[in-house]
């Protein structure tokens, strides 16, 4: 019946119903938990060499350590997609027009924690995602601070102001 | 907005003169794009709260408080699989 009205009268405007549930739950201290865990990684195994391990359990202190920086690395990035696809449109993001490239230097800076061992890469992907997390509260119209984490690797971490 | 809409019907709207709580109305929303919703009421800063006709319809929390202009369209039929009807 669409096609027939739209030969007639021209393209109708499609307005959604929207029942497909979306939960609505955004949080980017998720992402933040993820990005200095990352670092903590990191670390973890520039420190290792120092610990006098055995051969074995050097090899195995390092697999574990690494599988885990990867995976957090990983984790940042998908909570970033999250937000930055789910959350991050519309009328929010012409008060923020830095947002895409912003979330797309995380995907790199994330690649680049899971690629190789350099402590620059985590505090880099932490202050992105520190300025990530600045944008979302904004968005959200709630004011932040910065604070230490109160645990290592102790780094300055942006958190709402609830 | 189940059962009142199903998808692919078509709704002819006109141009809102006065907001009215239980109608019908197309919004341009910030965050979902253009929605159609039913005007549940106001808040008390005067902006509509919307709701859906079913249980599983985007709750008026997710879909928060809209400013009054952006309804820009009421909702006065609906031509479905069962004819013309007045909404």
């Amino acid at each position: 019946m669409n096609t027939v009205i739209d030969k007639m009268f021209g393209n109708i405007p499609t307005a959604s119903a929207h029942c497909d549930i979306p939960c609505g739950v955004y949080d980017a201290r998720v992402i933040m938990y993820h990005a200095v865990s990352t670092l903590r990684q990191i670390d973890i195994l520039l420190s290792l060499k120092d610990k006098k391990l055995s051969e074995t359990a050097f090899a195995m202190q390092v697999a574990r350590n690494t599988a885990e920086k990867e995976h957090q690395a990983e984790l940042v990035k998908h909570e970033t997609r999250v937000i930055w696809g789910d959350f991050m449109k519309g009328d929010k993001l012409k008060a923020h027009p830095g947002a895409h490239e912003l979330a797309h230097k995380i995907m790199m800076a994330g690649s680049a924690c899971k690629q190789d061992l350099h402590r620059e890469d985590g505090e880099k992907l932490v202050a992105l995602c520190n300025e990530f997390s600045e944008m979302f509260w904004d968005m959200k119209g709630i004011k932040t601070k910065t604070a230490p984490c109160p645990y290592a690797p102790n780094v300055d971490v942006v958190y709402p102001d609830l | 907005m189940s059962p009142t809409l199903s998808d692919g019907d078509i709704v002819i709207t006109t141009k809102p003169r006065r907001l009215r709580a239980g109608l019908i109305y197309v919004v341009s929303h910030s965050d979902l794009g253009p929605i159609i919703k039913r005007l549940s009421g106001f808040d008390d800063r005067g902006r509509a709260i919307l709701r859906g006709d079913n249980s599983q319809s985007s709750s008026s929390a997710i879909m928060g408080a809209v400013e009054r202009e952006r309804l820009t369209r009421r909702a006065l039929f609906v031509v479905g699989k069962q004819g013309l009807r007045k909404l």
